[in-house]
C-alpha cells in the first residue's frame, strides 16, 4: 500500500528521528533545570516550579493528542506505515505526564505525600489528572510487541482506555482555566475532531461490511 | 542586577501602530518622523523619572526579610490587560500611555472631580513601605514601595456619611492593552477592585507611585496603584483612573468571574484554601526548584488589621 516515497517512514533511522524530535523539549527543559541549579532564576524565572509543571503539562497533552491523531492521519491519508510511530508517541506522552507529575510532587509539594493525598480527594482537577496518569501505566507496560501478541484481542480493548485518558486530561486542563477559555476551545475542538473521525470511520466500515455481506457470492 | 529594558531597546514595530508600521514600508521618507514621534511618546512618564528623587521620601522601616531582587519584581507580573503569561506585562506594558494621567473621583464625596495625577499627590509626603506581597497563586515577594496612605487622599476629597465602600477602576484602553482583546475571555474589563471604607482608611493601605526608589514601571501599575499588604495581590489594583465612594459593596472583577474562588475580602488566610491549591504555604520568590516553601501567616503577618474584622466569619467571608 505504501507509496514508495513514504517507505522511509518504516525504517530504523525514521524511528530514531521521531524519537529525537519528541525528546527535544525534554532535553531543553532538563538543560534549563541544570542551569537553574547553578544559577537560580536564569532560565525559568523566579518561580521555576510552576513553570516546569506548566511546560511538562503542556507537552503532555500535546503529545497525548498527537498519539490519537497519528491513527486518524494514517487512515485519512492512507499512510498505514505511520501507525508504526504511534507507540513511540504514546510512550513519550507517558514520559511527559510522569515528569509533569514529578515536577508537581517535588517542586510544588516538596514530596509531601499527605498533601498529595489531600489534593487527590479535595481537588477534582488533580483527581482527574491522577486517574489519567494511573491509567496510562498499564498502557505503557503493554505497549510492547510481546504483550500485544499475548493479549490478542484484549490488547485492543485495553488500549481503548486512551480515549478515556484523553477526556480526563481535557477535563483536568479545562478545570484550571481562569481568565480565558482558549485552551478549552483549542483542545476541546481537537478532541471532538478526533472522535468524529473515528465515528465516521467505524460507520463506513460497517456499511462496507454490510455491502460485502449482501453482495451475491 | 539586570536593568529594566530601556525604552531604546524596544523595536519600533512594537510601539508603532500596525497600520503606521506597515505603511512605513511604502513611505520610507515620511516614516522616520512617525518613528520619532513614537519614541517621544515612549519616553514620557506621568511623573518625571526624577520626581521621587526631587521630592525625596522617608526611607522605609527595614523588615527582617530579604527584599526581592528588582528584576524579578518587574519581570514576573500579573497584569492581564497585557496578557496572561507572567512575562507579558514586562513585554507589553510599555505601550500604555501614562502621561497625561488623571484620576476621577466620584460618588459619595464632598469634592468630586477629575484631577491630574500631579494634583492628587500635591502636598503629600512620600514614604517608603517595605511590604510582603502575597499573591493568591501561593507565591510572594518583598517590595519597597514608595507612596502615601490611601487615607490622605480620602481625607482631601471628604467621603460623605453614607459612603461605606471605595471602588477602584483600572485604565481600559484596548489599543494599548493587547490582553483586553483576547478571545474567549472570562473576565470583564475594566478591572475593578474595592475595599470597605474602614479598610481603605487603615494606615497600612497605601497608594504607590514608585518602587525600588524610582517611579513605578508600567507593568507594576504605573503611574498610580493601590497596595493593601494583608490581602491577596489581586486586591492591590494597578493603574487606577477612577475612585468611587459607594454605599454598596462594589462588584469586583475576580469575584464576579469566579465567586467561589475569589472573595471580596481576599484577606490572606492560610486556613482557607483556594479550590485548586492550599494557601497554607507560599513560595517566596525567587525560589530554587527544590527549595522549601514557607508558611503563610494570617493577614500576611499584619496582625494589626485584625480589629477590622472582629465578629466577621473569615472562613465564610474569604
Ligand atoms: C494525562 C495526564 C495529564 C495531562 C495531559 C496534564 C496536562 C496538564 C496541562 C496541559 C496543564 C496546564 C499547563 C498550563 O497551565 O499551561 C496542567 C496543569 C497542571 N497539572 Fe496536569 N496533566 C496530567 C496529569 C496531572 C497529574 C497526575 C497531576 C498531579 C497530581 C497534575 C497536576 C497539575 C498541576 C498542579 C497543574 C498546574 C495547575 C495550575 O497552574 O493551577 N497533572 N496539566
Amino acid at each position: 500500500m505504501a507509496r514508495p516515497r513514504l517507505s522511509f517512514l518504516a525504517t530504523k533511522p525514521a524511528k530514531w528521528i521521531v524519537g529525537l524530535l519528541f525528546a527535544i523539549p525534554l532535553l531543553l527543559l532538563l538543560n534549563d533545570v541544570r542551569i537553574e541549579l547553578f544559577d537560580p532564576g536564569a532560565r525559568l524565572g523566579p518561580n521555576p516550579g510552576d513553570v516546569l509543571v506548566d511546560r511538562f503539562g503542556t507537552w503532555s497533552i500535546r503529545i497525548l493528542y498527537l498519539t490519537l491523531l497519528v491513527s486518524s492521519i494514517s487512515r485519512l491519508f492512507k499512510i498505514p506505515i505511520l501507525v508504526q510511530h504511534r507507540r513511540t508517541c504514546g510512550l513519550f506522552a507517558f514520559t511527559y505526564v510522569v515528569l509533569h507529575f514529578t515536577a508537581y510532587l517535588s517542586a510544588i509539594l516538596g514530596f509531601d505525600f499527605n498533601t498529595l493525598l489531600g489534593d487527590f480527594s479535595k481537588r477534582p482537577y488533580i483527581m482527574f489528572g491522577m486517574i489519567a496518569l494511573l491509567l496510562l501505566i498499564p498502557l505503557a507496560i503493554t505497549s510492547t510487541r510481546g504483550w500485544r501478541k499475548r493479549l490478542k484481542l484484549n490488547w485492543k480493548r485495553l488500549h481503548r482506555l486512551i480515549y478515556l485518558i484523553a477526556v480526563l486530561a481535557f477535563i483536568h486542563l479545562s478545570m484550571q482555566e481562569r481568565s480565558t477559555y482558549t485552551d478549552t476551545v483549542i483542545y476541546g475542538s481537537i478532541l471532538v475532531l478526533l472522535f468524529v473521525e473515528r465515528i465516521v470511520y467505524a460507520l463506513r466500515q460497517r456499511v462496507a461490511r454490510a455491502n460485502a455481506a449482501s453482495a451475491p457470492s | 542586577m539586570v536593568l529594566i529594558k530601556t525604552k531604546k531597546e524596544i523595536p519600533s514595530s512594537e510601539i508603532t501602530p500596525e497600520a503606521v508600521y506597515l505603511s512605513r514600508r511604502k513611505f520610507i521618507g515620511q516614516s522616520s518622523a512617525v518613528v520619532a514621534a513614537g519614541a517621544l511618546a515612549q519616553s514620557s512618564l506621568a511623573l518625571p523619572e526624577s520626581w521621587i528623587e526631587d521630592q525625596g521620601y522617608e526611607p522605609g522601616e527595614d523588615i527582617d526579610e530579604d527584599i526581592t531582587p528588582e528584576k524579578h519584581a518587574t519581570n514576573y507580573n500579573n497584569f492581564f490587560e497585557f496578557g496572561t503569561d507572567k512575562k507579558d506585562p514586562a513585554k507589553h506594558a510599555h505601550q500604555m500611555t501614562v502621561d497625561p494621567w488623571s484620576v476621577e473621583i466620584k460618588g459619595l464625596v464632598e469634592k468630586p472631580g477629575k484631577l491630574p495625577l500631579e494634583d492628587v499627590i500635591k502636598d503629600i509626603d512620600l514614604e517608603e513601605r517595605i511590604y510582603r506581597l502575597r499573591c493568591v497563586e501561593a507565591w510572594s515577594m518583598v517590595i519597597p514601595w514608595i507612596g502615601f496612605p490611601v487615607k490622605s487622599v480620602l481625607d482631601k476629597v471628604k467621603p460623605l456619611s453614607g459612603a461605606k465602600y471605595v471602588k477602584f477602576t483600572t485604565l481600559l484602553r484596548e489599543s494599548e492593552m493587547p490582553g483586553t482583546k483576547a478571545r474567549f475571555s472570562s473576565i470583564e474589563y475594566p478591572y475593578v477592585e474595592g475595599l470597605r471604607l474602614d479598610e481603605a482608611n487603615h494606615s497600612l493601605a497605601i497608594f504607590a507611585i514608585g518602587m525600588y526608589g524610582k517611579v513605578l514601571p508600567n507593568q507594576n501599575g504605573a503611574p498610580f496603584r493601590l497596595v493593601v499588604p494583608w490581602k491577596y495581590g489581586f486586591k492591590s489594583i494597578k493603574s487606577i483612573v477612577q475612585i468611587e465612594l459607594t454605599r454598596r459593596q462594589p462588584k469586583t472583577t475576580w469575584n464576579l468571574s469566579a465567586p467561589q474562588e475569589y472573595g471580596f475580602y481576599a484577606n490572606v488566610n492560610p486556613e482557607v484554601d483556594h479550590p485548586r491549591w492550599s494557601q497554607a504555604t507560599e513560595r517566596r520568590l525567587p525560589q530554587g526548584i527544590f527549595a522549601r516553601s514557607i508558611e503563610t501567616k494570617m493577614f500576611n503577618g499584619y496582625d494589626e488589621v485584625a480589629s477590622l474584622y472582629e465578629g466577621l466569619n473569615l472562613k465564610r467571608n474569604f
